[in-house]
């Protein structure tokens, strides 16, 4: 009986227990919807825009899709202070009033998914097809204006372009496509993006692109350097032909990403001494990389980011020159690097953000040469170099109460230069809850490139091994209100000064085309930008720059540089949300020549129709560029026989997109 | 000759109020009830009693009630609702800001109680949020949730339901202790557009719903909780309840009471005033763009 009672008891706390315990957890599951969760600081893995200590636009593939754009070098030239310029051999980017003709935008640090594409050679980033991924495939390009070398070392010189990648949740399956366009154009591309059951991402993606280009050139007799009797055509010179193919692999704390590009490209312009209207005349460039990241988080407040990486630059120029006679001349360049990064992420508080990191290069394997090939072999060049870096850098960013400090040092250290040390400053403060006001300061810097240095070419170019690097100081002040959730304007100006600026000049005592340190820039200007969303397919962006950038030594304004540039567009739905048409304007002003002649100021105008999952296609698109069929030039290269170079008329393009 | 119609007139009503636990949310519910009476033109008198640790705490608040015979008792909290209604069956008890009424066993279906109850629960309905959702993120489909089938498992079935009628897919991950929930985080994120959270106190402990919301932002998957303080905390996105309002309902379903009718025959509601709060930092560190129209419906939107 006593133990009957024993089992009762027992048997009846356990039952009171459980409900207690029941009853406890239903209170706790109850209990969190009033209780406060710590803050995570978004600021460990990314920063709002307003935060950054930098003037920064962001383009989305929304904004990419929508207008219509085919390349990177598209995207770019909507930013305010940026400009595009083509010669018909490669893309430039201005900015802020400074370009200078074949520096292969070796000013810029380009990078995707934070590595950097700047060959080695030239030190050139490349923003048309044959970049090493489709413009089809990005996410959002982060354009941040101003010196970045205190995070990222050289070539961060004006602005450095983070271009992020779609991920395999973001692709979503296989995405087809193809175009076709003016010019006997046309491009097929492909990605595909999954998972797998043991969680690996994959994306897979390629296109390829081939291209007549204009066939019929006829350039001017006044655009020419030294005018000829006549016009002159250059026939079916234009061509270009691309691939990319990219694959990125994630699995947890581990990435890893391999690109690989190529183009050919005729030379219509004579570049380079060719003959002009010689499709034989070509060049060729193969860009490839392979990176490794490892991200991981130590403890809550501490994140560990490692990568190693190994880069490859080729190029190949088929030179028809007529000395006399006439003579195939090739021009070689390879280069191939590694290196490996490390750096620490720590939020020493909840206000204050350290960032300690060092990376190492080996440039191992740089090579140019030139030699004629063919009726007579002679070398011209045939030379290495050989040179390796590495960097500490330390960043550290303090939030007061409506303010925030930035502080940042980076030491690089180059073979047979010497070191350089760039700060980097900045002040934010948000005066009301709308607004933010930055107060910023930079030093950057550019090494020379092995172009620079060493490069010679048939009687035409010789090198400079006593080349320095060329730096930038930057002073500027940005502003940004939201008017309300839907409308955003800034405004920034700047001032910065360049020393020691690497430049081409012909020398006097021999006739050569030679690099040297020679030039100071002083430059200062304001960029005004606005963005409005009416909804979720209806915004619109005004974007204008006023600078002013010129030789210090004398006071004259630089080759290449529009005094004024100025963006406007606008994205509106057309029947539903699916179907969208979008308008782009571009006006850019004169710009000075090589030659000391000015370029005509133009407006251009691009159209773009999307539609969105009709006729069972994921999408359509038709669009215009140069809708008005505008007559403008570019100034050339000092090296070509063009002083201006006549830009393409009307073009369209027709897309179709399939996804699976 | 006609007798002109008055308007009723109550003599002041005894209205007990037993809280689960002290804490501002209960606090503002009581206002929104009191100020529900007062619009209906109810006098009252009010005793407030609040659940200490333990069972023995409920057990002489209920001798209490039963001694003093209120003419309504107003719950708050599903501990004090249980308690309650438990042990006094010849009260009109009106309760609020009880999660998941059925599922808690507290009455059998939102139709009815069958008994001397009704109220307004805490639960925003699953459709209601799942069509906010959706036109937040209008290009996302495939919403990721974390659960105790224990304590959700119902909630779960249901909302896979709920979601596909609206051309969402639920990717539900189950979780069965603490520890288990980094492995699943890890393994939902590739699967989902968003990661929607449900009040589940093994999958949301202090520290796993920072490495929830971490992970979330890592893998640019927005994250949906069911209180501001999630986006307070850096989800894009959280449900946000007026609990002065939820009062509110409850005090309107007290006054239906006290005029006569049956709690039983008083439907339990659902909040009637569910809004969201945003946080577009989180947001544009994933590049999310949330339509305007939407951020301009928020209730709170975090900015900064």
């Amino acid at each position: 009986m006593k133990k009957i009672l024993v089992l009762c008891l027992a048997l009846a706390l356990m039952q009171s227990g459980r409900s207690f315990a029941a009853e406890s957890a239903t209170m706790e599951r109850e209990m969190l919807y009033f209780e406060d969760i710590p803050v995570v600081s978004a600021a460990k893995y990314a920063q709002p825009v307003s935060e950054a200590p930098s003037y920064v636009t962001i383009i989305t593939d929304d904004q990419i899709e929508k207008f219509g754009y085919r390349t990177l070098g598209d995207a770019l030239d909507s930013v305010a202070g940026l400009y595009m310029v083509n010669d018909r051999y490669y893309n430039y980017a201005g900015v802020r009033g400074f370009l200078r003709s074949e520096d292969y935008n070796t000013r810029l640090l380009v990078m995707i998914d934070g590595h950097s594409i700047n060959e080695d050679v030239y030190g050139g980033a490349y923003f048309d097809e044959w970049s090493p991924i489709d413009i089809s495939l990005v996410k959002r390009i982060e354009v941040v204006r101003g010196p970045g070398s205190a995070l990222y070392g050289s070539n961060a010189f004006f602005a450095v372009i983070n271009v992020i990648t779609k991920n395999a949740d973001e692709i979503k399956g296989i995405n087809t496509s193809i175009a076709g366009g003016s010019f006997n154009t046309n491009k097929e591309t492909f990605s595909y993006g999954g998972s797998s059951d043991d969680g690996i991402k994959t994306v897979v993606a390629g296109s390829i692109y081939n291209s007549e280009g204009n066939k019929k050139l006829i350039f001017d007799r006044e655009d020419f350097i030294a005018p000829p009797a006549k016009d002159v055509v250059s026939e079916n010179c234009d061509y270009k032909d691309a691939y990319n193919t990219f694959v990125k692999l994630e699995k947890g704390d581990y990435s890893f990403s391999a690109a690989a590009s190529h183009r050919l490209k005729g030379i219509p312009t004579g570049a380079y001494l060719t003959i002009l209207n010689d499709p034989e005349s070509r060049t060729e460039d193969w860009r490839r990389y392979l990176e490794l990241k490892y991200r991981t988080r130590l403890d809550s407040a501490t994140n560990l980011n490692m990568r190693a990486y190994f880069d490859q630059y080729d190029y190949v120029g088929d030179y028809n020159i007529d000395y006399p006679p006439v003579t195939l001349n090739k021009d070689i360049a390879m280069s191939s690097s590694y290196g490996s990064e490390v750096s620490l992420d720590l939020a020493l508080t909840d206000n204050n953000r350290l960032l300690l990191g060092g990376e190492y290069q080996d440039h191992t394997n740089n090579r140019l040469i030139n030699y004629d090939d063919d009726p007579n072999y002679f070398e011209y060049l045939d030379d290495s170099d050989p040179r390796s870096n590495s960097s500490l850098y330390v960043q550290d960013e303090i939030k007061f109460d409506g303010s925030a400090l930035t502080l940042g040092l980076r030491n690089d250290f180059y073979t047979g230069t010497t070191a350089q040390l760039n700060p980097r400053l900045a002040y934010i403060i948000n005066p009301y809850e709308a607004g933010t006001l930055k107060f910023l300061y930079g030093r950057a810097f550019r090494t020379p490139s092995m172009y620079e240095k060493i490069y010679i070419l048939a009687g035409t170019y010789k090198g400079n091994e006593d080349l320095r690097p060329e730096v930038i100081y930057n002073y500027e002040m940005a502003y940004e209100h939201r008017l309300d959730r839907t409308l955003t304007c800034s405004i920034s100006m700047y001032k910065y000064d360049i020393h020691d600026l690497i430049d081409q000049i012909m020398d006097p005592s021999d006739g050569l085309l030679v690099f040297q340190n020679i030039s100071r820039v002083d430059a200062s200007g304001v960029e005004l930008t606005a963005r409005k969303e009416f909804g979720p397919s209806f915004y619109g962006f005004l974007a204008y720059a006023n600078q002013r950038a010129m030789d210090a030594s004398n006071g004259s304004a630089l080759s290449n540089s529009p005094e004024n540039n100025a963006r406007a567009g606008i994205v509106f739905p057309v029947i539903n949300d699916k179907t969208t048409l979008s308008t782009q304007l571009k006006h850019v002003g004169s710009m000075k020549t090589n030659m000391n002649e000015f370029t005509y100021p133009y407006l251009l105008a691009d159209m773009s129709l999307l539609a969105k999952d009709v006729f069972e296609l994921s999408a359509i698109s038709v669009s215009i560029y140069n809708l008005f069929d505008t007559k403008y030039t570019v100034p050339g290269s000092p090296a070509g026989v063009l002083d201006k170079i006549q830009q393409d008329g009307r073009s369209f393009t027709i897309k179709v997109t399939k996804e699976f | 000759m006609f007798a002109a119609a008055a308007a009723p007139v109550f003599a002041a009503v005894n209205i007990a109020v037993v809280k689960s636990r002290d804490i501002p949310a209960y606090d503002e519910a009581l206002k929104g009830f009191r100020e529900a009476l007062h619009q209906k033109g109810i006098e009252f008198q009010e005793a407030d009693y609040t659940l200490g640790e333990g069972p023995s705490s409920a057990a002489s608040i209920i001798a209490e009630l039963r001694s003093k015979r209120p003419d309504l008792i107003l719950t708050i909290g599903s501990i004090a609702t249980k308690a309650v209604k438990d042990k006094v069956k010849d009260i009109p008890v009106v309760f609020c800001l009880v999660l998941d009424p059925v599922g808690s066993g507290i009455v059998p279906s939102m139709e009815s109680s069958g008994s001397n109850l009704t109220g307004v629960s805490l639960d925003i309905p699953l459709s209601v949020q799942f069509k906010l959702i959706k036109r937040v993120f209008p290009d996302r489909k495939r919403i990721g949730v974390l659960f105790n089938p224990s304590e959700n498992g119902r909630i779960i079935t249901r909302a896979a339901l709920d979601a596909d009628k609206l051309g969402l897919e639920l990717v539900p991950v189950k979780v069965t202790s603490m520890a288990d929930v980094p492995e699943a985080v890890d393994t939902l994120m590739p699967k989902i557009d968003i990661l929607w959270a449900v009040a589940d106190s093994t999958v949301l402990s202090s520290q796993s719903i920072q490495y929830i919301i971490i992970s979330a932002i890592h893998n640019g998957i927005p994250f949906v909780g069911f209180s501001s303080a999630y986006t307070k905390a850096g989800a894009v996105m959280a449900f946000s309840l007026d609990y002065r309002d939820i009062g509110r309902q409850a005090g309107e379903s007290a006054s239906a009471a006290i005029s006569g009718t049956p709690p039983m025959n008083l439907p339990i509601a659902s909040p009637r005033n569910a809004g969201y709060s945003l946080n577009l930092n989180s947001a544009k560190t994933k590049g999310l763009v949330i339509p305007p129209a939407m951020v301009k419906g928020a209730r709170e939107v975090i900015n900064e």
